[in-house]
């Protein structure tokens, strides 16, 4: 009787945790991709996490955030993987930027007005290849927050770091990004040298 | 001491990531949409950095879960309630 009752709890807890888990996993698989670069670890990240997250699933307060709670799970997978070693040397550093970087640079090109336009012509893969260039700990909360749409304390509970840290990482991360694609703007002639005259 | 109706360009500026990302009080958010209203400059700034995130964004799209990924994940939840 004992066995049944536990055995009936086991698929109770699995069905639940599957339907709380099968939402998420689309989301979950792109965060894991721009973190480790590559399909097959990132496959591999987002099932350690699932059997992790299972395993812990007892811990897991209903009626509070699974996602933020998985995507935990998944980071820490993340900071103990090999994909984050291989991923690590494909990443290009990047000089500080200035506050409002973009604004800047498109005001001083004259370019301002017409921004929206500029950036449409940047592609879709640039701009993912520019997130997942920036150093690891930019990367990680600004995949969360603009992967996500996560709230700073979504993020902080994520990427288990104060939200000041969030604040700082996503403020300096957002200006980083902005100067890469400008230079990308730049390199494709979107906007001409004579326009942009960055450095 | 009364308090201010509005924030000044700094005190805006410092708000910029919170407005945008809607991580700002009731409180807040009125003081610095009554700085906007007056001033220009700030106003344009906040608009175009609020499209730059918009933009990027859109251009994160979500990927597909490739083939398989839910079988694997499956089957390795079977092999955990094994244990």
């Amino acid at each position: 009787m004992r066995v049944v009752t536990v055995l009936q709890s086991t698929q109770m807890d699995r069905a639940r945790f599957e339907s709380q888990l099968s939402p998420v996993l689309d989301v979950a698989y792109g965060y894991a991709y721009k973190l480790a670069g590559n399909q097959e670890d990132a496959m591999d990240l987002v099932q350690e996490a699932a059997v992790q997250a299972f395993r812990s699933y007892g811990t897991f307060q209903q009626g509070t955030n699974f996602k933020a709670w998985f995507m935990k799970i998944l980071t820490n997978k993340f900071y103990k993987s090999k994909a984050r070693e291989k991923n690590r040397a494909t990443t290009v550093p990047i000089e500080d930027a200035e506050d409002l970087y973009l604004y800047r640079e498109a005001g001083k090109a004259g370019v301002r007005d017409t921004a929206e336009q500029i950036f449409d012509q940047i592609d879709q893969e640039s701009v993912q290849k520019a997130i997942e260039e920036l150093p690891e700990e930019y990367r990680v909360v600004c995949l969360l927050y603009f992967l996500n749409d996560f709230s700073y304390e979504e993020i902080a509970q994520a990427a288990d770091v104060p939200i000041g840290t969030v604040r700082s990482r996503l403020h300096r991360g957002r200006k980083l990004l902005q100067k890469t694609l400008w230079q990308i703007a730049e390199a494709r002639g979107i906007v001409t040298a004579a326009q942009g005259g960055s450095k | 001491m009364n308090k201010p109706d509005k924030y000044d360009c700094q005190e805006a500026f410092d708000r910029l990531d919170d407005y945008i990302d809607r991580e700002l009080s009731e409180e807040e958010i009125s003081l610095l949409e009554a700085h906007l209203c007056e001033c220009v400059h700030c106003a344009n700034a906040y608009k175009f950095e609020g499209k730059v995130t918009d933009c990027i964004k859109k251009k994160i799209a979500h990927l597909a879960i490739p083939q398989g990924l839910l079988e694997r994940v499956n089957k390795a939840l079977d092999d955990c309630d094994c244990e």
